[in-house]
């Protein structure tokens, strides 16, 4: 009963993998260096306005998505980071409320990418700040969609 | 009737599943590891200890006729069939054991709504159709293999007793016939086919931000379906014609932790409950699903900003702050705490089966080991 139970049996069987291709369930719109680029500069636009709320829905609209265009999504990670950074505290907790579910969603997606990357550390106050407001308002769904999302910034 | 819930609580440990079975629901069946442990819900009395598995049964349910089937680790299944023991004049139980042919855990099992078929999905990819072949006494377990990726975690059968969803870890739900020639009758066009000879694929789902599906649900006019899966959305399911997309598919994203298992109450309104550990009441239609309240009177729904569920907090002077703490311990030499871990919903710990006890009253059970019924 012990021994064969050490056995990795699923390295012999070809099917037992999924490709990633299997894996990915809903297809998404390929977004392209450009895209963001012209988005950039409407956030921009925005920022230099004071409209945070605004650009940060902006900045989270259409995120690329797909692994092999890695720079274009660091693109747009430094996008969201930008506005996340020009926010006062005190004003996180209203802009986080005016998104939509999806788009906190997607913001929540940024933060922990944003923590992950060694760049971005520096900001690592401002990310933690913007964690906690936004869980506090959305509550856990967004943490268990981004861990179970396939889709991933 | 009060509107207290009724909690049984026998022994410490997790239920996998359990069931309520017998004339008005008088008995009790509850999974302990390898064993089913049978109660007298009204005395409490435990009557009788069925073993035969050798690993930790993982699901079991009771059919229209008063059938047991148990399904384990072990990869069988066993169809136990109550009896009173002429000698000793007690209830007593012929053990049927039901080979699987799967070569992974068995996960899930439900009895078809009329008793003559049962499903069983495993690990190894297949859903296991079995029905009682009269002749041999002996009980045929067929396959459903086709398009199946990875663990069926949940079925749930269709009310016409040939279709069955499942539910996998490879975040699809899929929609099968299991017609068989010599049992059932041909079931009469639905939204779901046609045509439906064995192992007819008759619907694929995904919820868009993936996730295991941990349960799925047949409306009771088996037109709508609904899954729960690990990203603590709540997908419901219009299906419009044969090979046609759905007319719509209302995906709702909660704020709770994961549910582990979904009932439809009638055609707008079903139950969830899960990791958040209370049942939650979900009504809607073709364009939303919204929460409505919560079944247990003692946890509350997740208002805007809050969690419902709070850990109850023993004494608000006795909160254990830190500075209490080093207090405590420069006047007593010890730390006193009395910080409590419970939580104010009746259940302490994952609820992992939800079953109907009457019309207006539901069962659960879950990690903390007990059953719940709790009033609609």
């Amino acid at each position: 009963m012990e021994d064969w139970r050490r056995i990795d049996i699923d390295a012999l069987d070809p099917e037992s993998r999924l490709t990633d291709e299997q894996l990915r369930l809903v297809d998404t719109d390929l977004v392209s260096y450009d895209d963001v680029l012209l988005k950039s500069r409407q956030v921009k636009a925005l920022l230099s306005k004071g409209n945070y709320s605004d650009s940060l829905r902006l900045a989270l609209t259409n995120p690329p998505y797909h692994s092999d265009i890695e720079d274009t999504r660091l693109f747009n990670l430094s996008l969201v980071l930008e506005v996340l950074t020009s926010v006062k505290q005190a004003q996180m907790s209203n802009i986080v409320q005016a998104l939509d579910i999806d788009q906190q969603d997607i913001l929540v997606k940024y933060l922990y990418k944003a923590m992950s990357q060694s760049q971005s550390q520096i900001h690592s106050g401002i990310l933690l700040a913007w964690f906690e407001k936004t869980i506090e308002i959305t509550g856990l769904g967004p943490i268990l969609r981004y861990m179970s999302d396939r889709r991933l910034v | 009737m009060s509107l207290q819930p009724k909690v049984f609580s026998f022994f410490d440990g997790a239920i996998q599943d359990h069931c309520f079975f017998g004339s008005n629901n008088q008995l009790l069946a509850i999974t302990q590891d390898k064993d089913i442990k049978i109660y007298d819900a009204s005395t409490q009395q435990l009557l009788q200890i069925l073993s035969g598995h050798e690993a930790p049964i993982t699901a079991i349910d009771v059919s229209a006729e008063g059938l047991i089937v148990s399904c384990s680790q072990d990869r069988n299944a066993i169809v136990w069939k109550p009896y009173i023991n002429q000698q000793t004049g007690v209830l007593d139980f012929k053990k049927d054991l039901v080979l699987l042919r799967i070569n992974r855990a068995a996960i899930c099992c439900r009895w078809s709504p009329n008793g003559k078929k049962f499903a069983v999905g495993s690990g190894s990819k297949v859903v296991a159709i079995c029905y009682y072949e009269e002749e041999n006494d002996w009980w045929i377990s067929k396959h459903i293999k086709k398009f199946i990726k990875s663990s069926v975690l949940s079925i749930d059968w269709h009310p016409n007793n040939v279709l069955i969803a499942c539910g996998t870890a490879n975040f699809h739900t899929y929609v099968f016939s299991t017609f068989i020639k010599s049992i059932d009758t041909r079931p009469s066009p639905s939204c779901w086919g046609v045509k439906l000879p064995f192992n007819t694929l008759c619907g694929d789902f995904v919820s868009s931000t993936g996730g295991w599906i941990h349960d799925v649900s047949f409306s009771p006019s088996g037109n709508v379906l609904g899954f729960v899966a690990h990203d603590s959305t709540i997908t419901i399911v219009y299906p419009s014609e044969p090979n046609e997309p759905p007319i719509s598919m209302v995906s709702v994203k909660t704020n709770y932790l994961p549910f582990k298992t979904i009932k439809f109450l009638s055609e707008n309104e079903l139950i969830v409950a899960g990791h958040n550990c209370f049942p939650i009441l979900f009504t809607g239609n073709e364009e939303n699903w919204s929460e409505q309240k919560s079944i247990d009177p003692a946890a509350k729904l997740n208002s805007k900003n809050q969690s419902g569920n709070k850990l109850l907090i023993g004494d608000e002077e006795e909160t254990t702050t830190a500075i209490n703490m080093f207090q405590q311990m420069d006047l007593r030499g010890k730390v006193v705490s009395k910080q409590s871990t419970k939580l104010s919903s009746t259940h302490q710990n994952t609820i992992t089966s939800l079953k109907f006890f009457s019309k207006h009253q539901i069962s659960t059970s879950g990690n903390d080991g007990k059953v719940v019924i709790f009033n609609i």
